[in-house]
């Protein structure tokens, strides 16, 4: 990784700042000029995160920042071309199964970001505030990158959402609560959480029925790790059984959400409030 | 202090090509009877890091001074031993205006209007021109109004507040 230093940056900035002003100004405002020096140190990072992407084991020639930052600032634009390619793949069979936040994000949202991004002048902004959170949502990152992740997890999470029936699906979500269509949660949580609550009782018991009791009683029989694992392990066992065409992606996204639904199953069981933490309704999983 | 020290990075940057640049605009400047000594031109120069700093404003390249004092130079109001001092209050004004209209205006369309009211109905005062017109000016920019460009428009205005 090459380490950039100010006198370097500086001539690029100021190259970005003539650019900027269509050689009208001699100078700009101070918020001005930081916000231009990050856009160079964005495309920078963006040749160098990309260097590092493509594990290249010999250490290569330094470049000169100009051209790190031309390359840059192309990886940038390529990106934005898959971010608008997937949003519009993805708004053609988009379900938000009623959710107003869900389908505000995917149908506004996503391209506002997409009318309003400025990879030259503006690479780092991220516009957009991602209201809809998904699964494992501690992702970092801004502008462009953080966008393509969050437009990719919402790709993932439509391709499980629409291998289950949505009758199954709305149940399960005013099951939980009623007034789901106006909250600001995970829908394929609750959904995935139902599916996991069942198939754990129905695996790890030897009852037919599924319920909280039941749950609580399966759960206790296990240490927070070991239930994790299971977990994991249902989830593909679920992914496998649903017509799914990005398998291991969608397991790996599906994943996130384990350590924080033990956690939460946990609670539910000390404090007597799993209704609140999953809905396991009277129609399982076959 | 981070902050100010990147910035720092930044204006130091035409700091020496602004001396040089300062003195050749003397080959013009003296046919109009005024000229910058070596110091006049440091005093300038060192005006100009303050104003930036104070201003809050990054200049890259040449600067705005040789631009002023072409525009200036010739002016009935300016003579050798206000020259300096005009030129820095000048300065200052420019940038205070740029930061007052938003960036809105370009080099050449500020200067342009500093010159021609200065010479107007400032009638020389770089008071006037600084608290009054340049700052009815900003305001009309910041409210996007219609016709700020217009000095007709400006003194119609003018005599509608006296009347």
């Amino acid at each position: 990784m090459i380490d950039y230093k100010m006198e370097e940056l500086i001539p690029v900035v100021a190259w970005l700042t003539s650019k900027y002003t269509s050689n009208e100004s001699t100078s700009v405002s101070y918020n001005t000029a930081k916000q231009l020096m990050g856009a160079v140190m964005y495309c920078v990072e963006e040749y160098q995160n990309d260097d590092k992407a493509q594990g290249t084991l010999v250490e290569k020639e330094a470049i000169e920042v100009r051209q790190a930052y031309h390359i840059g600032y192309e990886k940038v634009v390529q990106k934005v071309g898959e971010v608008r390619e997937k949003s519009n793949r993805l708004i053609e069979h988009f379900n938000a199964f009623g959710n107003e936040n869900y389908y505000e994000v995917v149908a506004k949202a996503i391209p506002g970001f997409l009318t309003l991004y400025d990879p030259r002048f503006y690479p780092q902004n991220t516009i957009i505030t991602m209201d809809y959170p998904l699964l494992g949502s501690t992702r970092t990152g801004q502008g462009v990158d953080i966008i393509l992740e969050y437009i990719k997890g919402i790709g993932f999470e439509q391709e499980f959402l629409q291998s289950i029936p949505v009758n199954y699906i709305t149940m399960v979500l005013d099951g939980l609560d009623p007034d789901y269509k106006n909250q600001f949660y995970n829908i394929a949580r609750v959904v995935l959480r139902n599916f996991l609550a069942i198939g754990f009782t129905k695996k790890y018991t030897a009852m037919k029925e599924t319920n909280y009791e039941v749950l609580n009683n399966a759960l206790k029989t296990m240490n927070p790790q070991e239930t994790v694992d299971v977990f994991n392990q249902l989830v593909c066992e679920l992914v496998a059984s649903l017509e799914v065409v990005h398998k291991e992606e969608v397991i790996s996204y599906l994943q996130y959400e384990i350590s924080d639904f033990v956690a939460e199953l946990e609670n539910g069981c000390v404090n007597d409030s799993l209704r609140q933490v999953v809905y396991m309704s009277e129609y399982g999983v076959k | 202090m981070e902050k100010e020290e990147k910035m720092d990075w930044l204006a130091l940057l035409g700091g020496e090509n602004q001396l040089a640049m300062v003195m050749d605009t003397n080959q013009y400047t003296k046919q109009f009877g005024v000229v910058l000594s070596n110091e006049d031109a440091e005093i300038l120069c060192q005006s100009r890091k303050r104003n930036l700093r104070e201003e809050e404003r990054v200049e890259f390249g040449g600067g705005i001074l040789p631009k002023l004092i072409f525009a200036f130079c010739d002016s009935p109001y300016l003579y050798q031993d206000n020259y300096v001092e005009s030129l820095e209050r000048l300065q200052e004004i420019f940038y205070l205006y740029k930061n007052e209209s938003l960036d809105e205006l370009t080099d050449d369309e500020l200067v342009e209007y500093m010159c021609r009211e200065f010479h107007g109905i400032c009638q020389g005062s770089l008071d006037y021109l600084e608290d009054t017109v340049l700052e009815n000016f900003a305001r009309n920019i910041r409210c996007n109004a219609q016709g700020f460009m217009s000095t007709k428009n400006y003194q119609l205005s003018q005599m509608e507040e006296t009347e």
